[in-house]
C-alpha cells in the first residue's frame, strides 16, 4: 500500500512544511513526554476550534502520558480520518482539520470551527403563517434543519466534487432517492463536475455555471432560502444543490409554475391560496404588458378604450411634448433607479432615498408636464405588481422582459404586443431546466 | 447559432412593417365623436356634412362641453370630410364616433347610397348609433345639454341603453341598419331626434323601405312598436275604458307571433302583459281584478292591431313578418318572396293579449 522507501511522516512532513511554513497562522506544535517521545501536530490555528484544541488534545496527551494510548485516543475520535496521500492530507489541512504525526504514522482530525453556523431568518421569502427560519450559511447546520424536516430513509446526501479552482467551495447534492429520477440526479452530478469557474460564491453564479445556456434570461433553477420549500422539493423528486458559506440552495429541475409559487399557498386555505395565485398571475401580467399596453393603446388604436377613458387619457397627456414610449421609458427607468437605489442603500438612509424619489416621480414630474397623470399610476402599478412575483429571480426576469415587449410594441402598436408575446412563449417553451420542459403549467407528481 | 440571430434579426425586421396605423399619439388626434349628414338645399347632389370633434380638457375637473362642429360641402360624403381635414390641424380619428344622425330630409333620397360611405370605411364602429335629426343633424349636434361631461355623452346614454330606459327611444346600430337595407322582408327603422332647447326629446320613430317614402310613427305607436319589436318591459300602460282609468306597470312582457300557413294564411300576435297598477284615478278593488285584465286586454289590443295594420296598408315590414315567412317555407327564393308580397296586403292579422295585473298596488 504504501511505498517502503519511506514512511509517512517522511512523506507528509517535507510537503506540508513547504505549503504552510511561511503562513502566519498555521502551526506545527511538538509536544514530548518525559520518556523523550514526542508528536507532532500541524493545523491552521484560524480554520479549526481553537478554544476547545488544549481541553481536547493538549490534556489529554499528558494525562494519558503513553504515546500508543494516546495513538488509540486520537483513533476513536468521531472526525477521526486516515492517512491517504500528500494532496489529501494538504486538503484536509486548509478544511479544519488538525495532522498528527505520532511516531510514523500520519493521523488527521477533523476540527472544525465555522462562524457562520447562525440559522438566518427568512428575508427573502417572508411568509406569514410558515416557519420564520431560513437556512445557515453552514452546509452542515443546513443538512441539519433539512433532515429534521424530511425524516425519510431514502433521502441521500451526496458530497460532489469541490467547485472552482481557487474557492474550492463544497458542494452537496440532495435528493430523495425513491422519488427523484436517477437520470436527473446523474446529468446534475456531471453538470457540477463540468462548471469551471475559479470562484463560487452565491447560488446565482453556480446556476450560470449549470446552465449550458450562456445567456440567460429567465431562471431555469430555483434559488431558495427556505428549508420547507426545500423539504417540499425533496417529496416532488427534485434534486437539491447546497453550497458551503452560501444560504441558498439551488432547486431543480424546476416549472415556470414553480417561479409563482409561495409556500404561503401551502398554509392558506384552499380557496385564499388560489385567490393568492391568481393575483399573482394578474400581477405578472400588468408588470409584462401594461407598459407596452399604454403605448399601443395610445397611440395606434385608442379605440380600444370607452370613449370616456380615451378623453381623459388625452386630457391628461396634453401637457406632455414627448411621444408617449419616451414617456413610458423615462418614467419606467427612472421607477427601477428607485427600485435598485433601494436594494443599494445602506438601511438607514434607504427610506429617505425612497420618499426623495416617490414624491419626484408622483407629483413633480406630472405638475412639470413631463408625464401624464396615468402614466404615474401605470409606473406605480407595474412597479407593485412586479414585486408580487414570489421568486426574486423571476421577477428580475420579468424586469428586463416588458422592455423587450415595449420596444416591439413601439415600432409595430397592439399588433407587435401580440406577436411579442406568442415570440416570449416560444421562448419559454423552448427552454428546458435539466432537461424537462420548462413551462409546465404544474408538475405532475411523478412515481 | 450564427442561423437563428439571423433568423431573429429577420423576423424583427418583419414586426417593423407590421406597423398597422401609424404611431400617432392620443393627443394629437382629433376625436369625432357624432357625424351629421345633411341635404345640401339648393343643389340636387351632395350632401353637407358636419363632424362634432371633442377637445379633452388637460384637468380632469373641468373636463366638459369643449367642442367643435365643422362642416363641409361636397358632392360625396368622402369629399366633404377631405375638406374637413383641410380645416382641422389633428388626424381625425373615427374610432370613437358612436353617434350618426341624418337630417330627415335626406330620408327621402335613397339612403342606402348615403350609408355607403359608413359600411365601406374600416375605422367607422358598425355599433355605432343611428339616428334621423330634425329638422336636420347640423341642429342636433350643436345642442349643448347642460351636465354633459363628454360632448356627444347624453345621446350615447339614450341609444345604449346604460343610462335612461325608455319606451319611446328606439335603438339601431350601424351594422343592424346595413343589414334590414339589403334584407327582404323586413324594413329598417331610425329614432327621430328632436332638439329643445339645450336638451334632446327622442319619442318618434321613422319606418324606412328602400326607395319609398318614410312613414313616421307617432308616439303612441312608438310605443307599441318597440312593445311589439323588441319585447320592451319598462312600460306603462294607460287603461282608460268603462269609467275606468288606470295605468299599469309592467313587469314582465312577452311577444311572440307565428305566421299560419292554412288555406286562408294568417298572423298570429300573441303578448303577454304582467304587472302591477301604478296609478288610478278612480277606487279599484282587488277583487275586481279579471275585469281590469280585461279591460287592459282589449285596449291594449286595439292599439297593437291598429299599428299592424297601418304596416300593412302602407305595405311596410318592420317586424320582420316576411323574413320570418321566408325562413319558414322551402322552395326557390324568388318564388317565395313572390308569394309573400302578394300574400302581405291581404294577410289576415290576430292579435292575442293576455294580461296579468298582479296587484292594485295597495294593501287593503
Amino acid at each position: 500500500m504504501f511505498s517502503f522507501e519511506k514512511s509517512e511522516v517522511e512523506r507528509v512532513k517535507p510537503v506540508l512544511e513547504k505549503q504552510f511554513k511561511g503562513t502566519e497562522d498555521a502551526q506545527f506544535r511538538t509536544l514530548s513526554l518525559e520518556n523523550d517521545q514526542e508528536i507532532e501536530l500541524v493545523y491552521i490555528q484560524t480554520v479549526i476550534d481553537n478554544a476547545n484544541i488544549h481541553e481536547q488534545f493538549f490534556k489529554p496527551f499528558f494525562e494519558i502520558n503513553d504515546i500508543q494510548r494516546y495513538e488509540s485516543y486520537i483513533k476513536s475520535l468521531p472526525n477521526f480520518k486516515e492517512f491517504k496521500d500528500e494532496q489529501d492530507t494538504v486538503k484536509e489541512i486548509l478544511h479544519g482539520s488538525i495532522v498528527f504525526l505520532i511516531q510514523n504514522k500520519v493521523y488527521m482530525v477533523g476540527f472544525i470551527h465555522q462562524e457562520n453556523s447562525a440559522v438566518l431568518d427568512a428575508s427573502v421569502e417572508t411568509t406569514i403563517l410558515g416557519p420564520q427560519k431560513a437556512l445557515s450559511e453552514n452546509i452542515y447546520t443546513n443538512l441539519n434543519l433539512i433532515r429534521h424536516r424530511y425524516h425519510e430513509k431514502s433521502l441521500k446526501v451526496e458530497k460532489l466534487p469541490e467547485i472552482g479552482d481557487k474557492s474550492n467551495i463544497q458542494v452537496c447534492l440532495l435528493y430523495d432517492e425513491k422519488e427523484a429520477d436517477s437520470e436527473i440526479v446523474d446529468k446534475v452530478k456531471k453538470r457540477v463536475k463540468k462548471a469551471d469557474r475559479p470562484i463560487v460564491q452565491s447560488a446565482g453564479e453556480l446556476h450560470r455555471a449549470l446552465t449550458n445556456r450562456k445567456r440567460r434570461l429567465f431562471p431555469t433553477l430555483l434559488v431558495t432560502e427556505r428549508p420547507d420549500r426545500i423539504a417540499y422539493n425533496l417529496y416532488q423528486g427534485k434534486v437539491i444543490i447546497m453550497i458551503e458559506g452560501i444560504p441558498f440552495v439551488l432547486i431543480g429541475p424546476t416549472v415556470f409554475y414553480d417561479f409563482m409559487s409561495s409556500m404561503e399557498d401551502f398554509y392558506q386555505p384552499y380557496w385564499v391560496s388560489k385567490f393568492l395565485i391568481v393575483l399573482r398571475y394578474i400581477g405578472l401580467f400588468i408588470s409584462l404588458f401594461l407598459p407596452s399596453a399604454y403605448v399601443g393603446i395610445i397611440s395606434y388604436n385608442p379605440e380600444v378604450l370607452r370613449i370616456q377613458l380615451a378623453f381623459s387619457i388625452a386630457g391628461s397627456r396634453m401637457p406632455v411634448p414627448y411621444p408617449s414610449y419616451l414617456e413610458v421609458l423615462f418614467m419606467l427607468i427612472m421607477m427601477e433607479m428607485l427600485t435598485e437605489a433601494s436594494i443599494r442603500l445602506p438601511k438607514t438612509i434607504g427610506p429617505t432615498a425612497t420618499t426623495v424619489g416617490g414624491l419626484i416621480l408622483g407629483q413633480a414630474a406630472t405638475d412639470a408636464g413631463l408625464v401624464s397623470n396615468i402614466m404615474i399610476i401605470i409606473v406605480a402599478a407595474v412597479a407593485i405588481s412586479n414585486f408580487i412575483i414570489p421568486i426574486n429571480e423571476m421577477s428580475f426576469a420579468m424586469r428586463v422582459m416588458k422592455y423587450l415587449l415595449l420596444i416591439i410594441t413601439t415600432f409595430s402598436g397592439l399588433i407587435g404586443l401580440v406577436i411579442g408575446t406568442v415570440g416570449l412563449i416560444y421562448y419559454l417553451v423552448y427552454l428546458d431546466s435539466f432537461g424537462k420542459p420548462y413551462l409546465k403549467l404544474f408538475t405532475s407528481h411523478q412515481k | 447559432m450564427k442561423n437563428l440571430y439571423k433568423l431573429s434579426g429577420l423576423f424583427f425586421f418583419l414586426i417593423l412593417l407590421l406597423s398597422s396605423c401609424g404611431f400617432k399619439d392620443i393627443d394629437k388626434r382629433s376625436f369625432v365623436v357624432g357625424i351629421g349628414i345633411d341635404q345640401l338645399e339648393q343643389e340636387q347632389e351632395g350632401y353637407e356634412v358636419t363632424l362634432k370633434m371633442a377637445y379633452p380638457a388637460s384637468e380632469t375637473k373641468e373636463l366638459g362641453n369643449q367642442f367643435q362642429l365643422i362642416s363641409a360641402k361636397g358632392s360625396t360624403i368622402a369629399e366633404a370630410i377631405r375638406f374637413i381635414k383641410a380645416k382641422v390641424g389633428n388626424e381625425l380619428d373615427f374610432g370613437h364616433m358612436k353617434m350618426i344622425i341624418i337630417g330627415e330630409k335626406i330620408l327621402t333620397k335613397d339612403i342606402e347610397k348615403t350609408m355607403d360611405w359608413f359600411t365601406r370605411r374600416r375605422d367607422i364602429q358598425q355599433i355605432a348609433l343611428l339616428s334621423v335629426g330634425k329638422p336636420d343633424a347640423k341642429t342636433i349636434l350643436s345642442v349643448k345639454p347642460k351636465g354633459e361631461r363628454l360632448p356627444s355623452n347624453k345621446l350615447f346614454m339614450f341609444f345604449d341603453e346604460t343610462g335612461t330606459e325608455s319606451p319611446y327611444v328606439t335603438t339601431k346600430f350601424l351594422y343592424e341598419f346595413r343589414r334590414d337595407l339589403v334584407e327582404r322582408g323586413m324594413d329598417g327603422y331610425l329614432p327621430i331626434v328632436e332638439s329643445e332647447e339645450d336638451n334632446f326629446s327622442i319619442t318618434t320613430m321613422a319606418v324606412i323601405k328602400k326607395g319609398e317614402k318614410p312613414l313616421i310613427l307617432n308616439k303612441k305607436e312608438t310605443k307599441v312598436f318597440n312593445i311589439l319589436k323588441k319585447s320592451y318591459d319598462k312600460e306603462s300602460l294607460k287603461v282608460n275604458a268603462q269609467d275606468q282609468f288606470f295605468m299599469l306597470a309592467v313587469d314582465s312582457l312577452n311577444t311572440s307571433y307565428r305566421i299560419k300557413d292554412s288555406k286562408k294564411p294568417k298572423i298570429k300576435f300573441k303578448v303577454d302583459v304582467e304587472g302591477t297598477i301604478e296609478e288610478s284615478k278612480v277606487k279599484l278593488r282587488k277583487g275586481k281584478l279579471d275585469k281590469y285584465n280585461k279591460l287592459t286586454e282589449e285596449t291594449f289590443k286595439k292599439d297593437i292591431k291598429k299599428l299592424l295594420q297601418k304596416f300593412q296598408d302602407t305595405n311596410i315590414d318592420p317586424i320582420g313578418f316576411g323574413l320570418r315567412y321566408r325562413a319558414m317555407h322551402t322552395g326557390p327564393e324568388k318564388k317565395k318572396w313572390k308569394n309573400w308580397k302578394d300574400l302581405y296586403p291581404e294577410i289576415d292579422i290576430n292579435v292575442q293579449v293576455n294580461a296579468e295585473i298582479t296587484g292594485t298596488g295597495i294593501i287593503e
